[in-house]
């Protein structure tokens, strides 16, 4: 038997805060209680998926910027390929073509399935597009990807 | 600290006379940008239900990422716009950065429901359900027809062109993290609606904000996003999709249809947007949301306030970029 695993650590602390603690709280204690376990239940996805988006971005910023754009990204970090594709964007250096909005979808829905997977949005947009959300892995149940 | 005795004395030092208690003090939840608190000042045994708003921030914190008024310009708009027929409660007194609890200011608590899932899912509201977006584009006509020159000076007057400047201002500052945003950006410059018409809007008139009982709107409330603009763009707010709470076949707030929004509106003002417009300002909203919950990243990161609620905000950045691919889907 392995140590507690990050994300069972979480969701033991989501279980205490739901189960233990919240009953007793009301109004805005409560509230931001419950604020508190959804943050770790994002925490929780996140670990498993975030580096999925990342290599999305990266790939999307080799194919759609040429090499000196792509190496000029300042401060580098995790958001360096998005923020190189915003610049690009925002400077007229890239249009965006059909398939390059394909994968801001792909990347949205991916981000989504981490951020709230019950957002409105984010089952209509599994319904409007399922090849792409077959893609990123967040397909609806049953549906034909 | 909000606490009975610094309302008591608040009140006090603003004319309430005699004897007075304070009971059931109590924050609400609800209010990311701002504080809320409802209370009863008591006096000679008659209760009288009031609510304190103040900011939590202290002058000059603010990330004045999205402008908000100072609270002595939104406690005198208040009388401005009841005098159009427009419902919200009845100022009591105003509260400067010089008062214990200021700034801020004391109102009328009105009965009714804010809470949008109970106000669209709870039985007891749905024939309020049915008459709401009817009353929303009454009241919007209403408020419209302020007369600008009456306003506080505070209330922010930009042209469209200028307020787009002040988004890509925002989306450099925050570090150009989303390709989505600038897309939406580019769009929205490339599309502008002719500015016909130019006036005050309440600029963030959405379930949420509106009292409701039985039989609809009773008070309109939060009015800290104030500015002129064009009217539609208060229309095609209230169908933003993040302010459909999930029920987002229902485009107006998630709980009425576009027809019903603009009957109501045309009633008051003898016309209406017209549907492509009221598009151009869904998508307007939805990239304003997300420079909202960025706005709350950047008020966590500062360390100007490093409450939960901000930074969990935070996480609400792709709902807008979600919206915006939606909204956006055959029109680029």
């Amino acid at each position: 038997m392995s140590h507690t695993d990050a994300t069972e650590l979480l969701a033991a602390v989501q279980g205490f805060l739901r189960q233990s603690v919240l009953p007793q709280l009301e109004g805005f204690d409560a509230y931001t209680t419950r604020v508190a376990a959804n943050s770790l239940a994002i925490v929780s996805r996140e670990i498993t998926a975030r580096g999925e988006i990342l290599e999305l971005d990266r790939e999307a910023q080799s194919r759609w910027l040429a090499p000196a754009a792509a190496g000029s990204s300042q401060a580098g970090g995790d958001h360096s390929a998005a923020r190189a594709l915003s610049l690009a964007l925002r400077d007229g250096r890239l249009q965006a073509s059909d398939e390059f909005i394909d994968y801001l979808r792909q990347r949205t829905l991916r981000q989504m399935a981490i951020d709230n997977p019950r957002y409105s949005g984010f089952k209509q947009a599994r319904q409007r597009w399922p090849e792409l959300a077959a893609a990123a892995g967040v397909a609806e149940p049953g549906a034909v990807g | 600290m909000v606490t009975p005795l610094a309302l008591a004395d608040v009140l006090a030092s603003h004319g309430a006379d005699g004897e007075n208690s304070i009971q059931g003090l109590r924050r609400l939840s609800g209010g990311a940008n701002m504080e809320t608190w409802a209370f009863d000042l008591v006096q000679e045994s008659v209760a009288r239900p009031l609510i304190l708003r103040r900011s939590p921030l202290r002058p000059g914190e603010s990330a004045a990422a999205v402008s908000e008024l100072p609270l002595s310009a939104e406690a005198a708009l208040l009388p401005l716009v009841a005098e159009q027929g427009v419902p919200v409660p009845t100022v009591l007194c105003a509260l400067s950065e010089s008062d214990i609890l200021g700034p801020g200011y004391i109102m009328s608590r009105e009965r009714g429901e804010a809470l949008p899932g109970r106000i669209l899912a709870d039985d007891r509201y749905a024939a309020a359900r049915r008459h709401l977006a009817w009353q929303c584009g009454e009241t919007l006509a209403r408020l419209h027809r302020v007369n600008p020159e009456q306003l506080p000076r505070e209330v922010p007057n930009q042209t469209l062109s200028e307020r787009l400047d002040g988004h890509q201002g925002l989306l450099d500052r925050f570090g150009n993290a989303s390709p989505v945003h600038q897309l939406a950006l580019n769009w929205l410059r490339q599309h502008a609606p002719p500015q016909r018409r130019h006036c005050l809007l309440h600029g963030d008139f959405r379930n949420g904000n509106l009292l409701v009982d039985e039989q609809g709107l009773v008070a309109v409330l939060d009015w800290e996003l104030a500015h002129c603009g064009d009217p539609a763009e208060d229309l095609g707010y209230l169908c933003g999709n993040v302010w459909r709470f999930g029920y987002s076949d229902k485009p107006v707030g998630g709980f009425g249809d576009y027809d019903e929004l603009l009957a109501g509106y045309r009633e008051v003002a003898g016309w209406a947007p017209d549907m492509d417009t009221i598009h151009y300002w869904e998508v307007f909203c939805a990239l304003g949301w997300g420079l909202v919950c960025l706005t709350m990243v950047d008020l966590y990161r500062s360390g100007a306030d490093p409450t939960l609620e901000r930074a969990a905000v935070g996480r609400r950045v792709s709902e807008s970029e979600m919206d915006l691919l939606l909204l956006l889907e055959d029109r680029l």
